[in-house]
């Protein structure tokens, strides 16, 4: 049980590191023009960078979260326990599995670094990337809140 | 699918968070159980039977599956 959570609290940190890295870069390829970037600023180019920070901050939150949880669950016992059992609960992974969970937040952040990255290429293809991401994003919500419902 | 876990909790003095606790799983999992909304694995169905010391047949009702 405690090994498990210490796979998933090394699991997480790397994520973090990953999503930190990943902000750094893509904004790194825009500042020393590996990628084309955006010539003139304008309220599309301030919107996509609000978005991409915005995504990438909301994301080091929720993991942060998941670990300080999953840190003091493992200092106490009982809380450990029944932190174990809601994670590996088999009802709970159907309905994440069915829901698209994980796949689906992947998904939508490649799609919003991708429509991030394509900006100066096409505004359209930006804006459509983002949509997809959002699609996604409230898809794996809803399934999830039917799958809560009828399971 | 149908399957005696109510009555037989009832017959035990078990609560559903008794039961959970016992077969490591969340109570809200043993509602759904309970209710035939969701259908329990085989290993989870052989805990629970364990549970009751009962076979797995004599808490959940297979005819539907036969």
């Amino acid at each position: 049980m405690r090994e498990e959570l210490e796979k998933r609290v090394k699991n997480y940190r790397w994520l973090l590191i990953i999503v930190l890295l990943t902000l750094s870069w893509v904004r790194l390829f825009l500042i020393l023009d590996v990628i084309p970037s955006p010539k003139e600023e304008s309220f599309f180019t301030g919107a996509m960078d609000g978005l991409l920070i915005g995504f990438h901050i909301g994301l080091m939150i929720v993991l942060s979260t998941i670990i300080i949880k999953l840190k003091r669950a493992l200092k106490d016992e009982k809380k450990m326990k029944s932190y174990y059992i809601f994670l590996t609960d088999e009802r709970n992974i159907l309905i994440k599995t069915k829901s698209g969970v994980p796949l689906n937040i992947i998904n939508a952040y490649i799609f919003v670094v991708i429509g991030y990255l394509l900006q100066s290429i096409s505004m359209y293809i930006s804006i459509a990337c983002i949509i997809v991401a959002l699609y996604l994003l409230v898809q794996s919500i809803f399934l999830k809140i039917y799958y809560q419902k009828i399971m | 699918m149908k399957n005696k876990i109510k009555e037989l909790r009832k017959q035990n003095k078990m609560t559903q968070a008794d039961l959970a606790s016992l077969v490591d799983t969340t109570r809200q999992t043993i509602i759904s159980i309970e209710n035939g909304k969701y259908i329990a694995s085989l290993p989870l169905a052989y805990k629970i039977s364990k549970v009751f010391h009962l076979a797995i047949e004599e808490v959940f009702d297979l005819s539907e599956v036969e």
